[in-house]
């Protein structure tokens, strides 16, 4: 961890705003951009991205400097989704959409800057969030089992399992 | 396509996607907006957390209470199970966890 960021979170966690103001500017893009790829929607991902951040400032003293700062507050967004999801579930609003539904508010604003939505874009967005969610942290983030385990509460072997029916099931689609 | 290509190109997608999607980051005003309404929530979560705690600490001593009124043998009975069945698990415990390490060495 750098020293400035270590120290960032130091006074964060001592009530200072400020510094929890810069650590916000600093890693605000960051989970959103981490969003999007999971919810493949830019609105949602913002909204999400907010409440992470919220849950982040009322927990910073529980944060031990153990994982990186980054790999706590995707932990901690994961989890927001997760929940998001359930709530939404169980209240079964009329206005949840599916996530291809979901997809295309991110698709018009790709396509809207020149970059081609690919056939294995649209094969990735059919996934279910399960599946998505070990394949970006495993392959796109770079991390291992063993820390995508911990990012998402479930055992080693489970997300092993998930990667493998994740690429599976991509590889279906595109056929 | 391979797992190796369809990878590859997914990573391309998501570089590109992180390249043309616009910043979000907020104003200082609304990140101090945004940091006030968390210490309101922050607040809320520490007197419920409160609340919890002390309406379960009255409701233990209650139960203790009245179980130690009517039946002391059960509090005593309890204590000695206490005392005896924490260490074993404690050690049971210690020992798996040390063999873990020695697989993880």
């Amino acid at each position: 961890m750098e020293h400035d960021e270590y120290e960032l979170i130091k006074s964060a966690q001592q009530g200072d705003d400020n510094a929890f103001a810069s650590l916000y500017k600093r890693y605000f893009d960051f989970v959103y951009k981490y969003l999007i790829k999971i919810t493949m929607n830019t609105h949602l991902a913002e909204e999400i991205t907010q409440e992470a951040l919220t849950k982040c400032y009322i927990n910073l003293n529980y944060y031990n400097g153990k994982a990186k700062f980054s790999t706590w507050l995707i932990t901690i967004a994961t989890n927001t989704y997760t929940d998001y999801l359930r709530k939404r579930k169980r209240e079964r609003l009329f206005f949840w959409q599916k996530t291809e539904e979901r997809s295309t508010n991110l698709q018009w604003h790709i396509t809207n800057e020149g970059v081609e939505w690919s056939e294995l874009m649209e094969g990735f967005s059919k996934l279910e969030d399960e599946y998505k969610m070990p394949l970006i942290l495993k392959h796109y983030y770079g991390y291992s089992y063993d820390e995508v385990a911990d990012i998402l509460g479930v055992k080693e072997g489970t997300v092993k399992s998930r990667v493998h029916y994740g690429n599976q099931k991509l590889r279906k689609e595109l056929r | 396509m391979n797992n190796k290509d369809s990878f590859y190109e997914l990573n391309n997608k998501f570089k590109e996607i992180d390249h043309v999607i616009p910043n979000r980051t907020p104003s200082d005003f609304q990140i101090s907006e945004i940091i006030l309404e968390a210490k309101i929530k922050k607040q809320k979560k520490f007197y419920i957390e409160l609340i919890t705690f002390f309406i379960i600490a009255i409701l233990t001593l209650a139960t203790l209470l009245s179980v130690s009124i009517v039946m002391p043998i059960v509090i005593i009975a309890s204590q000695i199970l206490a005392f005896s069945v924490v260490p074993l698990v404690f050690i049971a415990y210690k020992r798996s966890n040390n063999a873990k390490e020695r697989l993880v060495k």
